[in-house]
């Protein structure tokens, strides 16, 4: 995804699998840019089928521009 | 050996389906347009999507600062947008808290932007949000400490940027006295010095909040170059916009430019753009198209994410379109991304045995060596001795390996559940069905005891529940229940409701909804 010139690979697990119900956040500063991953809410049905969505924030300074970029996927 | 493998193990699934309870008439070809709209749940990164509605559209800081600001721009040649939904403090602070994306001092910026039009608002209103959110302190320590010295890590025109955002938040939160002169002037040279318009305008602004008139003048001096630029994609058009605001000429060049951002997905940028091409109009101008963004009633405003498709999703399009018998036609676009992950060497090893499944599934089965190896490593991967609530994900992953891959009926077990009447719950039947695939007919056997998975079948249909439709009926076939021509009969007509009203051919987990991956796959091993 692109935003305002900073092109961000938002990459979340293809298989959604790495989940955690915590919110993790993942800083790192040699490059001006950061990501979260931010878990989503697992059904409390406690099913099989439970739906958990996964999104991942990512923002970055380019050319002095703070930008956002958001990715997210259901299991 | 792979290749064959995988021809047997697809046969065996579907002969669950097609054999379980002798000769029965079913609809022909269902689902002629499935490998098509399946495009309707291609994710951004060429995997399918586990369903076609939009997630994660939840309210952020930054979206609700710019989506803010944007909105309150006036349109055209009116002298003030819409008014904009005020924020209830408990929830902004709220989302100050929840969103950990940015520092405290960035959190607070945004808090400061966000309120900045609100009508009547007033820096306490910003104290107390952050108050609320119990990061006031940290917010203000990080801002001066950052202004007193900026990190040697940074290059220049990041550090205008926080410097000027941080500036812009002291004053904002009334404790631009606590700024050291010398900070201010610091800033203010640098302003001078910046070649970058964006942060040099907001050093501008925030200078100007404080009482001190800034120049930029690298900006100008440099303004022609950005102006003679005829492509537009030679200069961003956030900075375009930027140098435009510090008063570099508004071309007929540059508002072209500029009017093609003005759909930019990014609010910051189409803020910006939308404030420059207000430049020199006046109530004669022809109006800008309104702005795409919406505040919600709350005043707050929606992250927009780019949409992604998952292993999982794209490994029950797979089994869709076996069920339909059109594994052949799987979208070009998911074969090559498939293709690319095979070969990827980066892929994570949770990802291996979910590509090599889905690839399982496909009639070239040569996805690459990701993909091989996570078929070897299937084999190794154990099924937990017991099913239990906490461990059903793995356990349900581990057992639906060893039935892709026709590795025989695992050591494990699944307790009977407690029921209500004779119906089992949604998760035993999952698990029946995918035990039966693996080669556990005794167990599924067992655990269907005394239940008329038919009649189940009929009832969660009635209620709205596809998946546990499809489940009852797989479990029926592997069990040898019988049942009646009458059920396959009427099942055209009881999926209709599930049907997604845009894409037909794709169905959702519940009447009038919108398509999923698993529902879809449920449906078509309904129809199979």
């Amino acid at each position: 995804m692109k935003a305002n010139g900073w092109q961000a690979t938002l990459a979340l697990s293809p298989s959604g699998t790495q989940v955690s119900e915590s919110t993790r956040q993942v800083s790192w500063t040699n490059q001006n840019s950061w990501i979260a991953d931010v878990s989503g809410i697992a059904d409390p049905g406690g099913s099989l089928n439970t739906s958990i969505t996964t999104c991942s924030d990512g923002g970055a300074f380019k050319s002095g521009v703070k930008a956002f970029a958001s990715a997210c996927a259901n299991d | 050996m792979f290749v064959t493998a995988a021809v047997v193990v697809a046969a065996t699934a579907l002969g669950v389906s097609l054999f379980g309870s002798g000769s029965v008439d079913r609809p022909d070809h269902p689902g002629t347009d499935l490998a098509a709209q399946l495009d309707a749940l291609r994710g951004a990164n060429d995997l399918v999507r586990a369903g076609r509605a939009e997630v994660g559209r939840d309210p952020a800081l930054y979206p609700t600062a710019y989506g803010r600001l944007e909105a309150a721009l006036p349109t055209g040649g009116r002298a003030g947008g819409a008014p904009v939904p005020g924020i209830r403090p408990a929830d902004l602070a709220r989302l100050v808290r929840t969103d950990l994306l940015d520092t405290p001092a960035w959190r607070a910026y945004y808090v400061c932007l966000s309120l900045s039009v609100s009508q009547g608002s007033r820096a306490a209103d910003a104290v107390a949000v952050l108050e609320r959110a119990g990061l006031r302190a940290q917010a203000e320590r990080e801002a001066l400490d950052y202004l007193r010295e900026p990190p040697a890590g940074d290059d220049a025109v990041t550090s205008l940027a926080n410097r000027a955002a941080f500036l812009r938040t002291m004053a904002c939160l009334g404790r631009a006295d606590q700024v050291s002169p010398g900070a201010v002037s610091r800033l203010a040279a640098d302003t001078a010095r910046a070649d970058q318009p964006v942060p040099t305008l907001y050093a501008v602004e925030a200078l100007r909040a404080v009482g001190v008139q800034a120049r930029a003048d690298r900006v100008l001096q440099h303004a022609d170059a950005g102006r003679t630029t005829a492509d537009c994609a030679g200069f961003e058009p956030i900075q375009r916009a930027a140098s435009a605001l510090l008063g570099a000429p508004l071309t007929r060049q540059t508002r072209t430019c500029l009017q093609f951002a003005l759909h930019d997905p990014d609010p910051q940028t189409r803020w910006l753009v939308r404030r420059a091409l207000a430049l020199g109009t006046s109530d004669t101008s022809p109006p800008l198209p309104a702005s795409p963004v919406t505040v919600r009633p709350d005043g707050l405003v929606a992250k927009s994410p780019t949409q992604l498709g998952t292993l999982t999703a794209t490994y029950n399009a797979a089994r869709a379109l076996t069920a339909s018998g059109r594994q052949q036609q799987a979208p070009v676009w998911l074969k090559r991304r498939l293709k690319q992950l095979g070969s990827d060497t980066g892929l994570d090893p949770s990802d291996r045995l979910p590509l090599a499944m889905t690839c399982h599934r496909r009639p070239l089965s040569a996805c690459g060596p990701q993909a091989e190896r996570g078929a070897e490593e299937a084999a190794e991967r154990t099924v937990p001795a017991r099913m239990t609530k906490q461990n059903q994900h793995s356990w349900y992953g581990a057992t639906a390996a060893r039935a892709e891959f026709g590795l025989g009926c695992p050591h494990t077990s699944v307790e009977p559940p407690a029921r209500k009447g004779t119906a089992l719950p949604a998760s035993t039947l999952h698990a029946v069905v995918v035990l039966a695939d693996a080669g556990c007919a005794t167990q599924a056997q067992r655990l269907t005891e005394g239940t008329d998975l038919v009649r189940q079948a009929r009832q969660a249909l009635r209620d709205g529940e596809l998946t546990v439709a499809s489940d009852a009926v797989q479990a029926a076939l592997s069990t040898d229940q019988n049942i009646p021509q009458a059920f396959w009969d009427e099942l055209p007509a009881s999926l209709k409701p599930y049907r997604d009203a845009e894409f037909p051919d794709l169905y959702a987990d519940s009447p009038g909804g919108t398509a999923s991956a698993d529902a879809t796959r449920a449906a078509y091993y309904l129809l199979a």
